[in-house]
């Protein structure tokens, strides 16, 4: 079967554990205005422009979309592929997920929004003996989500905002689903990391990251917790997409360590 | 590091550098007295007279004493190799665009006056322009010769012997072989026995010297070792040392290595450190002694040379690590204190080096990978499954090959038995391949440069280009290997070199100058340049105008020709609508290979002067720019005189966008047999990924990857501030460049300019 990829990323070290190849998946079910991937928000294809590369060379005079620019000023952002063509793309590093205990990761978007395309090529790269791990906000009926959980070696999954309110306001959707799915997912015993993306003026309070860290230990007491710092360098494409993107610069280390103890000190209370 | 290691690396960095003719003056007036006598024994008392007669400087914080000339860091003139060059250049040697060098007053005077006429007509430089100077030019635009002008060196000696049985040890093997030579033998032992007595009796004046000033230390070490093998560790080094300088002395040579220093020195070491007499912080503050010494010594090039060879390359090559003749791990605690003193020093010298295997432990493996976050681009990897079976099929001995060096920069050699001359030459397969599709004028000023086997407009098929291809290949290798006859003749005629033949296996039982043959082994190494370039000029070829005729071979030839002026959007095409070697595409890194392979072969059918094989290298150092500025517009999209690919193995800057995996899995593919001379991959990281241990982890295990994929060789820079500065300049350069966070990944050159400036300020490697 095919699915729209919109990119693949060899020797990715952050998403997982070793050496990775992330697959990002196009399309998600939310619309977080923080997304550091909003090219990975719709399921179609889109066009972006490079205006530094452009020679001026007139192809795209009517328009950019499948333009083939000499340049490579136009590039198109998402394309059908096979799971079996992704499979043989993440094959290409297995020397280094061996040395590394590393393997793919699934990205996006969400790969629960893709789920079928996505557990084929989880499933190729499982029965090749290659270690699988996904990256999800878990925004998926249930019944699709825990088709997941055998496919899986490691679940990155996040939680973005506690309460309800303020995440439908922020992502567009409840975060009921999600919290079903986390729950049944800490369930399984499966591998698992929480992120908290941290993100000024939405995520990133004592309130909000104090009751996730709460919520999640409740659920699984042993959980793991890493926070993410907020990346600013997404703006860049919010502005090829003549998008707004929120406003923000990364925490500093004390802010970090602010913020750590606010998930930490979540066990006392 | 010590208080005392800080202040002499301080005192070390802020002392001029001068030219200095001391040691030409003195060879000059020795020559004078031996005219008529056979040039070996004239060179040994040359030599000789230098070591009695050099003006010396020790200094009280050092442990380690030595050097060849009183200043450090000296650019020393050395007539017998040669002359013209310096005579030419010596009232720009201080404003020269590398490698300044300041010179004393009344120095010219002295040299035009003393040293050069004597020279003139006499020296190897001389010598060679006399025979071939013609035959050089003629093809120097595809190959460059080396060597024409000074000594080979790039020679791993066989050290431990030398601290095995000293300067007296082997100056009583010579004599007794002296008394039953005849002939030219016994001019050579002759030699041998004079060049040792000089050791000796510089050794001595060391002593002598450190007495007066009150180290007692080393004027007894000194003392001893002029007359006995070294006994301690301190001794040992000590002794070392001198041999190197005294090898500096007679050859004035760009390298000679320790090689495996960890593996020779660690009896010394072990004895010591089990009789209580030395300890890891005394072992380690000697090294970093030794490590200053190997920055001391520095190598005058000509201002042409510099540019190949910039920051005075002189190639004290150690390597630590690797694995054992039977199989088994060779690391030990002197493998440690070496990494952690070039992470403490971080100077340029000694080029360490460290040779993994499948079986290194990983906590070495991880050391060096600390070493190397720390930004020095030290130590360069290399590995052994790749080596040890490309040296096997040079036929090299099994147990000779798994006690591989590196000498000079990258390039391979045996311990102490072998004369490699791994660099005979360069030859630049692009400008090759110019000429094959410009029928043999040079793109760059019209003139006709090689035969005119046709050109691309004749071409119809992709085959057809390839035949015309191998054929201006097979014609500048033969003229090429005619040159190299010559030079390694007048090598023997003029520098034959009796102090590094007491050193290097089997000269002293053949009773044969290593020059003229008398190592065991006796290689020459040709470098094929440069891989990338024409995997994607001839990738972009054979997809664009062959397989889908999307550019026409006439316009094509024409808009190289105009170095695409008019044609921004073939270029263009050619640029991006080709794949591009180091992305992991078999297809076009296996053209890469098939003409490394094909350059390789051809080298098979010739021998060299003393009987060895001609091998191949696959490397450049800095020699990818002024090369680069030799050749044309090319059909990957290079406009004329922009650099070749860096290092050798690498991609052309900017064109490997998969990341550091695929273009590892890239370089595998080039056959590491055809690395045997040597070979280099430069590689890029940002300093972030060595902050955390995670990170140190993984990018070990990129190390492990290399070493599965049998890639010969690997040098590790982290992404200073400068680059990425640079970067935002000339993006097109750095378009490979990645900036990896959680979930997301971004080329820096595709970010806005105030989101690069916080990449930027970001990175660091002070607080690593």
């Amino acid at each position: 079967m095919t699915g729209i990829v919109f990119d693949i990323r060899r020797f990715a070290i952050h998403d997982g554990e070793g050496i990775r190849t992330t697959v990002f998946l196009k399309g998600c079910p939310m619309l977080c205005k923080w997304c550091q991937n909003p090219e990975g928000q719709a399921l179609e294809p889109e066009w972006w422009r490079f205006e530094d590369k452009c020679i001026g060379c007139g192809k795209c005079r009517d328009g950019i979309q499948g333009v083939d620019c000499p340049a490579e000023a136009i590039v198109q952002v998402g394309r059908e592929m096979t799971a079996q063509a992704v499979f043989e793309k993440v094959m290409e590093d297995k020397v280094f997920f061996d040395t590394s205990g590393g393997g793919v990761t699934l990205s996006g978007g969400d790969p629960v929004f893709q789920a079928d395309f996505a557990l084929e090529i989880l499933s190729l790269c499982k029965d090749a003996g290659i270690r699988t791990a996904i990256e999800t906000a878990m925004h998926a009926p249930a019944g699709v989500f825990e088709k997941f959980f055998d496919k899986v070696d490691l679940f990155i999954v996040d939680i973005k905002i506690m309460d309800e309110k303020r995440h439908i306001e922020a992502t567009g959707v409840s975060n009921a689903l999600i919290l079903q799915n986390f729950e049944a997912l800490c369930k399984s015993g499966r591998d698992m990391l929480l992120r908290i993306p941290l993100v000024p003026g939405y995520t990133a309070d004592s309130q909000n990251l104090k009751a996730i860290a709460k919520y999640a230990r409740a659920v699984k007491p042993d959980i793991k917790i890493e926070l993410l710092n907020f990346n600013p360098l997404a703006a860049s494409k919010y502005r090829r997409m003549h998008r707004q993107y929120v406003a923000g610069e990364r925490f500093g280390c004390e802010e970090m360590k602010a913020f750590h103890k606010m998930i930490t000190e979540g066990d006392i209370d | 590091m010590t208080d005392r290691i800080v202040k002499l690396k301080d005192d070390m960095l802020s002392e001029m550098r001068y030219v200095s003719i001391e040691q030409a003056e003195i060879i000059t007036e020795s020559y004078k007295q031996t005219e008529g006598q056979s040039t070996i024994v004239r060179r040994a008392k040359a030599l000789a007279a230098a070591l009695y007669g050099m003006e010396i400087r020790v200094s009280e914080d050092e442990l380690i004493v030595g050097n060849r000339t009183a200043g450090v860091r000296a650019g020393v003139v050395f007539p017998e190799s040669g002359i013209s060059w310096i005579d030419s250049e010596l009232e720009t040697m201080h404003s020269r665009p590398q490698d300044k060098f300041n010179v004393h007053d009344g120095d010219i005077e002295k040299f035009r006056k003393d040293i050069l006429p004597y020279w003139q007509g006499r020296s190897l430089e001389d010598a060679i322009r006399g025979r071939i100077g013609g035959e050089v030019d003629e093809i120097a635009k595809v190959v460059k010769l080396n060597q024409k002008d000074h000594a080979q060196g790039h020679i791993c000696p066989n050290t431990e012997k030398w601290l095995r049985i000293g300067p007296s040890g082997l100056k009583a093997e010579a004599q007794q072989r002296a008394a039953a030579a005849t002939g030219d033998k016994k001019d050579f032992y002759n030699s041998l026995v004079i060049v040792l007595d000089g050791a000796v009796g510089f050794i001595k004046r060391y002593a002598g010297l450190c007495g007066q000033k009150g180290m007692k230390t080393s004027a007894t070490i000194c003392e001893s070792i002029a007359q006995r093998p070294p006994e301690t560790f301190h001794e040992a080094v000590q002794s070392l040392w001198f041999l190197y300088v005294i090898l500096q002395m007679e050859s004035n040579a760009s390298s000679f290595s320790p090689g495996r220093a960890d593996q020779y020195l660690y009896p010394f070491y072990q004895k010591d450190v089990q009789s209580g007499v030395l300890n890891d912080a005394y072992a380690l503050e000697i090294i970093e002694c030794l490590w200053l010494k190997f920055n001391q010594i520095v190598y005058l090039r000509n201002s042409h040379s510099a540019r190949y060879f910039a920051g005075f390359p002189i190639g004290f090559n150690i390597a630590v690590g690797g694995r054992n003749a039977d199989g088994s791990d060779a690391s030990n605690a002197l493998s440690y204190l070496f990494l952690k003193a070039q992470g403490e020093v971080g100077l340029p010298q000694p080029n360490l080096s460290a040779r993994l295997h499948s079986g290194s432990p990983a906590e070495f493996v991880e050391a060096c990978a600390r070493v190397i976050g720390k930004g020095s681009g030290m130590p360069q990897i290399f590995n052994d499954e790749a080596v040890i079976p490309a040296l096997e099929g040079q036929g090299i001995s099994g147990e000779d090959a798994a006690n591989y060096a590196i000498v000079g920069c990258v390039e391979l050699t045996t311990h102490g038995n072998n004369l490699g001359w791994s660099d005979a030459a360069m030859f630049n397969l692009v400008k090759a391949l110019e000429l094959t599709l410009s029928g043999g004028k040079c793109l760059l000023t019209g003139d006709r440069i090689g035969p005119d086997f046709g050109s691309l407009t004749d071409y119809d098929t992709y085959e057809k280009l390839e035949d015309a291809f191998a054929r201006n290949i097979a014609y500048f290798t033969e003229k090429m290997i005619a040159c190299c006859e010559v030079i390694e003749q007048v090598h023997i005629e003029t520098l034959p070199s009796p102090f590094l033949s007491c050193v290097i296996d089997d000269c002293m039982a053949k009773g044969l100058d290593v020059t003229a043959g008398g190592a065991h082994y006796n290689l020459s190494g040709i470098q094929a340049i440069q891989v990338a370039n024409i995997a994607d000029s001839l990738a972009a070829l054979k997809k664009l105008v062959y397989d889908e005729k999307r550019i026409d071979r006439n316009a094509l030839l024409d808009l190289l020709k105009n170095n695409y002026e008019g044609g921004e959007d073939i270029r263009q095409i050619l640029l991006n609508k080709a794949p591009k070697y180091g992305n992991d595409i078999p297809w076009v890194d296996d053209i890469g290979n098939k003409w490394v392979d094909f350059f390789a072969n051809g080298l098979k059918s010739y021998q060299n002067y003393r009987g060895g094989r001609y091998h191949t290298g696959l490397y450049t150092v800095s020699a990818h720019v002024p090369m680069g500025q030799n050749v044309g517009a090319t059909p990957d999209g290079r406009k004329a005189e922009e650099p070749l690919a860096d290092g050798g193995m690498s991609a052309v800057y900017g064109r490997d966008m998969n990341g550091p995996t695929a273009l590892l899995k890239s370089v595998s593919r080039i056959n590491s047999a055809y690395g045997s001379n040597g070979a280099l991959l430069n590689m890029k990281f940002l300093p972030d990924l060595f902050k955390t241990d995670e990170g140190v982890r993984k990018f070990a295990a990129l190390l492990h990857a290399l070493v599965a994929l049998k890639i010969i060789h690997a040098q590790f820079n982290v992404v200073r501030r400068e680059d990425l500065i640079a970067a935002r300049q000339n993006p097109e350069q750095y378009r490979g460049l990645t900036i990896r966070v959680a979930g997301y990944t971004a080329y820096f050159t595709e970010l806005a300019g105030d989101l690069q400036e916080e990449i930027i300020a970001r990175t660091s490697y002070g607080d690593l």
